[in-house]
């Protein structure tokens, strides 16, 4: 049988910057359906940054703002509004739209295909406030964490993209251009809900980085070295050691967990890097 | 100088006359006077244009006719007291502009030309009340604007928007005064035969909350006494701010500008009595709140 969808729509708050040139920043987002009977709205908090949003100039008036949506929300009831308006219409936000006149405004009502409003709530927020997918912000956390391990040798590393099969650029975490090989650090969240799509798709890097000697047009390959950082679930790997040995099998790469072998790791980088030897312009010199 | 070039020459110092050139949309199409945003000029032919972005009340039959005289009478008391204020301003508009506001369907009311009530448009602020006690950068404020409010009696201080928060370098507000349409026991009352009555007889205005945390806090009754020397300061100033109205206001409105100031001076006589500071003496005030 197929699941009841329910209607919903959605809006965004946005900061405005220079009202004379129509600068503004998206500063949150509301989520609702009368189906559903169903309305919430999530605004940026004080611990998180949004670029364009000074914290000491203009996060004061955004929280003003979610503080007031949020009581009318508790009370269901809005100034200048009937009752008999819930804020589960788009009548409700269509008056909240008339009401945010100055710094905060908010946008016209849209529709959105929402399954879990809970969860929807939070993407939402994600990509329209933060501008980040989910999988955006999961690569952003591992990278934050994996470099963390790394301590003072993530400075050698860069970030962005090495030669893979046909001379074509792969994007990946962290690299290193040695004289004898590549190294390349990568991490992957193996308990999250999409591990083996994710796991698939980072062995699906290292393979394209390895084969950088083929395709047409190229005719030197490079050796390359692997560090991959994991995240695991928090008692350990639980059902997801296939995954790692996945990695190490088809990937050809060193895994480790990020937060249970955050020593071997570094160790590992640091031999990986040895062995590529100096960047090529220090042997000129 | 006969009295009507006096009142206008006054005007002109006080409160300056500025032309409607280009409508920019409703400012907050769900109040009751419907205010819009227009684009004004200095000079009437608009050589200046674009001009500056104001937030237009324009006049509406005799209760708006009462509206904007409250407008003017008293945003200029407060200025005079020392509050912060939107900037006022008379709006003239054209023959040409009115009859193009009333050619669209965008406008609830009809336009008319002549003068109209404007206030500079800010971009800097948020619309109040504030929600808690901690969001004030000068708590004394809402016992200042309670004060003066219950002279003017205004009805409706606490209403969404009547009221605008500009941060301040600690991340607090302070409070804007941004409409003074309803003083008068409001605009109804205020164009009725029963003014003066209702004048007499009006007891405090309502406060924006937190009232009775900052009265507790800051010294209630020595707060409310000084706060009435500071509008009592401003009771020689009532004929000079009248005096700002334009004469077609007063026309329209049929409100006779001798009762006005008479009201006024009487409350102004008469605050301590309707504020009871000595009813906020309470001996270690603060927790006696909570209890």
């Amino acid at each position: 049988m197929a699941e009841q969808r329910y209607s919903f729509n959605y809006a965004v708050f946005r900061y405005i910057k220079d009202a004379k040139r129509d600068l503004s920043v998206p500063v949150g987002v509301a989520l609702w359906s009368q189906d559903f009977s169903w309305a919430r709205v999530r605004f940026i908090q004080s611990n998180e940054r949004v670029p364009g949003v000074n914290k000491t100039t203009d996060l004061p008036y955004v929280q003003l703002v979610a503080r007031k949506v949020n009581s009318w929300l508790s009370q269901r009831q809005a100034p200048y509004l009937s009752r008999d308006v819930t804020p589960d219409r788009d009548q409700w936000w269509q008056h909240i739209r008339n009401i945010l006149v100055h710094k905060v405004k908010i946008s016209e009502a849209r529709s959105i295909d929402c399954i879990n409003p809970e969860k929807e709530l939070e993407s939402l927020f994600r990509d329209v406030v933060r501008g980040l997918s989910d999988q955006e912000e999961h690569r952003g956390r591992i990278d934050h964490i994996v470099l963390k391990c790394l301590g003072t040798l993530a400075s050698q590393f860069e970030m962005g993209e090495v030669h893979g099969f046909a001379g074509k650029p792969v994007k990946v975490m962290r690299h290193y251009l040695g004289t004898n090989a590549t190294v390349i650090v990568e991490g992957v969240n193996l308990s999250g809900e999409n591990a083996p799509d994710e796991t698939d798709a980072l062995v699906g890097r290292l393979e394209r980085v390895r084969a950088n000697g083929h395709g047409p047009l190229v005719d030197s390959e490079r050796p390359v070295l692997a560090v991959v950082g994991y995240l695991s679930s928090p008692g350990g790997l639980n059902g997801e050691a296939y995954l790692k040995e996945w990695i190490e099998e088809r990937g050809r790469a060193v895994a480790l967990d990020v937060e249970r072998e955050t020593e071997r790791l570094r160790t590992c980088a640091q031999l990986a890097l040895d062995q590529a030897g100096p960047p090529p312009a220090l042997m000129w010199r | 100088m006969d009295p009507v070039h006096k009142r206008k020459a006054l005007r002109g110092k006080l409160l300056n006359l500025i032309h409607a050139y280009r409508d920019d949309g409703p400012m907050a199409g769900v109040t009751r006077w419907k205010p819009r945003r227009v684009y004004c000029t200095n000079q009437p032919d608009h050589t200046d244009q674009p001009g500056q972005l104001f937030v237009v009340k324009f006049l509406q039959g005799q209760p708006g006719a009462a509206a904007l005289i409250s407008e003017v009478v008293a945003t200029s008391l407060l200025r005079f007291a020392g509050f912060q204020t939107l900037d006022p301003f008379v709006v003239g508009v054209s023959d040409g502009f009115a009859q193009s506001c009333n050619a669209s369907s965008d406008y609830p009311y009809r336009v008319v030309s002549g003068l109209h009530f404007g206030t500079m448009h800010r971009d800097d602020v948020e619309a109040g009340p504030p929600l808690v006690y901690d969001d004030l950068a000068k708590p004394s404020e809402v016992v200042e604007l309670w004060v003066a409010d219950t002279w003017l009696s205004n009805i409706d201080r606490q209403v969404d928007g009547n009221t605008l928060l500009k941060v301040t370098t600690s991340g607090k507000f302070r409070l804007i005064a941004a409409d003074q349409s309803d003083c008068f026991c409001g605009a109804v009352s205020f164009c009725s035969d029963q003014m003066e009555r209702r004048m007499c007889t009006a007891r405090t205005a309502p406060s924006i909350q937190c009232l009775a945390q900052v009265l507790f806090n800051h010294g209630g009754p020595g707060l409310i006494r000084t706060a009435i020397q500071r509008v009592r300061s401003c009771v020689p100033l009532i004929n000079n701010v009248i005096n700002l109205v334009p004469e077609e206001w007063w026309n329209i409105s049929r409100i006779d500008p001798e009762r006005v100031r008479r009201v006024l001076e009487n409350r102004a006589g008469h605050l301590e009595q309707i504020l009871h500071p000595d009813q906020w003496e309470v001996p270690h005030g603060g927790t006696a709140l909570f209890i």
